[in-house]
């Protein structure tokens, strides 16, 4: 049976009031009081919340600092760990329980403060004839940091019930007294999501996720549009943890949301008027293009540790000018970026961009008479893609050039855009086992592409390193073995793709493209 | 996770205090801690005023998958828990007989533990058995305390043969002089010229006192209500030291 934890004091009854009463009932001794400030962290996307936990960085008096996760809506810590500092990367935390937590979920994502909260914790223990303790009831009263200035509410003042392993009647019995005899409210938010709130953040609000709901039936270029709003959103979303290179994934988030509106733009271009979205597709391919380095050099750095791990320890001493110079490398790029993002051709596509996607509908409309529905123009360009792709991949021997795979690869994402672009429209399960063939391939075809771009990059960064002195003849050769490292994974990956590529091919799949994307004389009839 | 046994051939020598103060300063540095109460005279589990029993018994314990974490109980002390006594572990010794890979079977037990804790403590019964040479295949280190008297220091060797006959080489003892009375002219000499039959013994050592046989009464670990007496810091010094050799180790 569940029972709540954590509990919303009667109107009118403090800290003080609630004990003396809670006395009264149940055997139980007042152990300390204490201030603490605590600062709740998530990532931008929530990875966190969105996965029930909420972590907790405590400051008690002393300057230790405390990393508290625990369940959503569940009492007493699951994970603690007490970090030198404050911690902003997975990858800052001493190794151990917390860090292989948080690695999977948080990875690559850095740690934000989302709400401070000050509390004044006084604790009570509930024990048993043997004078045993069987559960801890913290009361605690917490005020929202805000500069200078703090908030308290009365949903913030809270009495909660920390279990103790092994003695889950006792807590229960507590729960229910706490209701029954002392008139105590079950809170319905986690203090986190409560505090949250009340600092105007809401848990969960951001994500690149597009989860858009259509109507098969909305005429395309209604449909599109509310696509590219979405993707706008993600855009501007972005752009701040950009300038401050808070993380990688900032870029990439926003990187992805610009191919994705070229991708959905050109694909549908047919609902549009000509001119603007040759406008469009020039602009958004210059702010992809003026980015590219960037996300790039950020690429290279997370997956730097991969690289050292191909090549003989004896040689990570060597790499590390390089990984130095890639970082340096890596802001020119972003400061470049910023540039961009403060220019005025952005801002002027923005602008612009936001005025075509919010214009309404019915006013194109008319101008454009015979525009499908977006089902029919999604089926007609899925089914071109998946054709193409098809084509391309069959005419892929053995001795082909690499270009063959970079033609089927850019297919391949196009076709993957679109799937994912009006996946509201389409069966979800079946749609589903389509975008899991077709990663699939593109795993493999990604991979190989990459090592490809890799193995060629790096090699003329180092190069370039070499002539400028900044290097060592060490970090050239050292450089020269990666390479030759990926080099060989990337035969292994053009090696693998025939039986990917078969894999995609198979005629269930193909059965299912048909059924879903190829209209027929017959569906055109009416 | 590190699981560290108290272990004695000889009963009396301190292997109870000793489990529950080493455990308990582990839990106060914030490392998730279990005591394991591994005597059927729950010795251990009377400190922590909880009661020495296990639902369904050794049985249950060996044969259902991840009960232990069923059956652990919280201590008034946050990280700390404590894995009770029951007393069917008297028979433990019959019921691990009774199954293949006789030598191996309490790792069953400790193996959801691997997540949960940092360091599990075990509070052993004395003697020298199968029960102890399970303890030995689950342990990182032995913790023995040893007193300074003639026998005791035999019982230690019989102990460092048991290991060299065994092929139990990988497994560190860390002998330590307990219930050191420093009145009595045998305790002062062995301790000043520690015999080098017996191995290496750690420099810590804990006095006889008073306040350690008070654990009974209080019902608590030293360290919680004498934090400042002569005893705990030599708890103290002597869990800095098994963690140092830990890490050397």
């Amino acid at each position: 049976m569940s029972w709540d934890s954590e509990f919303i004091l009667p109107s009118g009854a403090g800290v003080r009031e609630l004990t003396r009463r809670l006395r009264k009932l149940t055997p139980c001794r007042p152990d300390g009081r204490r201030s603490v400030e605590r600062t709740f962290l998530d990532t931008f996307d929530w990875r966190l919340y969105n996965r029930g936990k909420v972590l907790e960085e405590r400051h008690d008096g002393n300057d230790d600092i405390v990393l508290q996760m625990r369940a959503l809506r569940s009492a007493g810590p699951e994970v603690v760990a007490k970090p030198a500092a404050a911690v902003r990367f997975v990858r800052d935390l001493p190794a151990g329980t917390m860090r292989r937590r948080l690695e999977s979920v948080v990875q690559m994502r850095a740690l934000l403060p989302v709400v401070r909260v000050h509390s004044r914790i006084s604790t009570l223990r509930i024990i048993d004839k043997n004078q045993k303790t069987v559960a801890f009831l913290e009361l605690e009263k917490n005020k929202i940091a805000a500069g200078s200035r703090s908030r308290s509410a009365a949903e913030l003042t809270r009495a909660r019930i920390v279990p103790l392993r092994g003695y889950v009647k006792a807590a229960r019995g507590l729960s229910q007294l706490l209701v029954e005899a002392l008139e105590c409210t079950p809170a319905e938010n986690d203090t986190f999501v409560a505090a949250a709130l009340l600092a105007c953040r809401k848990p969960g609000a951001y994500s690149a996720k597009l989860d858009i709901r259509l109507d098969p039936d909305t005429p395309a270029h209604v449909a599109s549009k509310l696509v590219f709003r979405r993707l706008h959103e993600i855009i501007r979303c972005n752009e701040n943890g950009m300038r401050q290179q808070i993380d990688s994934e900032f870029l990439h988030d926003f990187r992805v949301a610009v191919r994705r509106t070229r991708s959905a733009l050109a694909q549908l271009k047919a609902a549009f008027p000509q001119t603007p979205v040759d406008r469009y597709l020039r602009d958004f391919r210059w702010l992809q293009q003026t980015t590219g380095s960037a996300r790039d050099l950020d690429v290279y750095l997370l997956k730097f540790a991969d690289f050292e791990n191909l090549v003989d320890r004896s040689l990570h001493a060597d790499l590390r000018l390089l990984k130095e110079f890639l970082g340096q490398q890596r802001e020119i790029a972003y400061r470049r970026l910023v540039r961009s993002l403060d220019s005025k051709r952005y801002r002027k596509l923005m602008n612009d961009w936001q005025a075509f996607i919010g214009q309404s509908s019915r006013e194109r409309s008319n101008s454009n008479s015979a525009v499908p529905a977006i089902r029919d123009l999604a089926r007609k360009r899925i089914w071109r893609l998946y054709r193409r792709a098809m084509k391309e991949g069959r005419r892929i021997k053995t001795n082909s050039p690499a270009e063959h795979l970079h033609e089927l690869r850019k297919t391949c994402k196009k076709l993957r855009y679109l799937l994912e672009l009006f996946q509201g429209i389409f069966p979800k399960r079946k749609l589903k086992k389509l975008i899991r063939s077709l990663r699939q391939l593109q795993d493999n075809l990604g991979e190989f592409n990459d090592l490809q771009v890799q193995s060629e990059v790096l090699q003329s960064f180092s190069t370039k390193m070499y002539q400028k002195k900044d290097g060592k003849a060490e970090t050239l050769m050292a450089t020269g073995v990666l390479v030759q490292a990926l080099m060989k994974k990337k035969s292994a990956a053009r090696v693998e793709f025939q039986s990917h590529f078969e894999t995609f091919a198979q005629p269930a799949v193909d059965a299912l493209f048909r059924e879903l994307f190829h209209t027929t004389a017959a569906d055109r009839a009416p | 996770m590190k699981v560290l046994a108290a272990y004695n051939i000889k009963g009396g020598v301190g292997k109870t205090s000793a489990a529950v103060n080493l455990g308990y300063l582990a839990a106060c540095e914030g490392a998730r801690t279990l005591v394991w109460d591994l005597d059927p005279q729950g010795a251990a589990s009377f400190y922590f005023r909880v009661k020495p029993k296990i639902k369904g018994g050794t049985r249950r314990l060996l044969r259902k998958k991840n009960r232990a974490l069923d059956v652990i109980k919280g201590t008034d002390y946050r990280n700390l828990d404590l894995l009770p006594a029951d007393f069917s572990y008297r028979n433990l010794e019959l019921v691990l007989d009774d199954g293949k890979k006789r030598r191996r079977r309490l790792r069953k037990i400790v193996k959801p533990l691997r997540n949960e804790y940092d360091y599990v403590f075990i509070d052993c019964a004395p003697s020298i058995s199968l029960v102890s040479e399970n303890v030995f295949a689950v342990s990182d280190a032995l913790l023995v305390p040893t007193i300074p008297t003639t026998l005791s220091l035999r019982t230690l060797k019989t102990l460092l043969d048991f290991r060299a006959r065994h092929d139990l080489s990988d497994l560190p003892i860390l002998a330590f002089f307990s219930m050191v009375d420093r009145r009595k002219a045998l305790h002062r000499l062995i301790l000043d010229n520690p015999p080098k039959t017996s191995g290496s013994i750690l420099a810590s050592s804990i006095p006889y006192a008073s306040e350690v046989e008070k654990m009974g009464m209080y019902r608590a670990p030293l360290p919680a209500y004498a934090g400042r007496s002569r005893a705990a810091a030599a708890f103290e010094s002597l869990w800095s030291e098994i963690k140092d050799a830990l890490d050397g180790g």
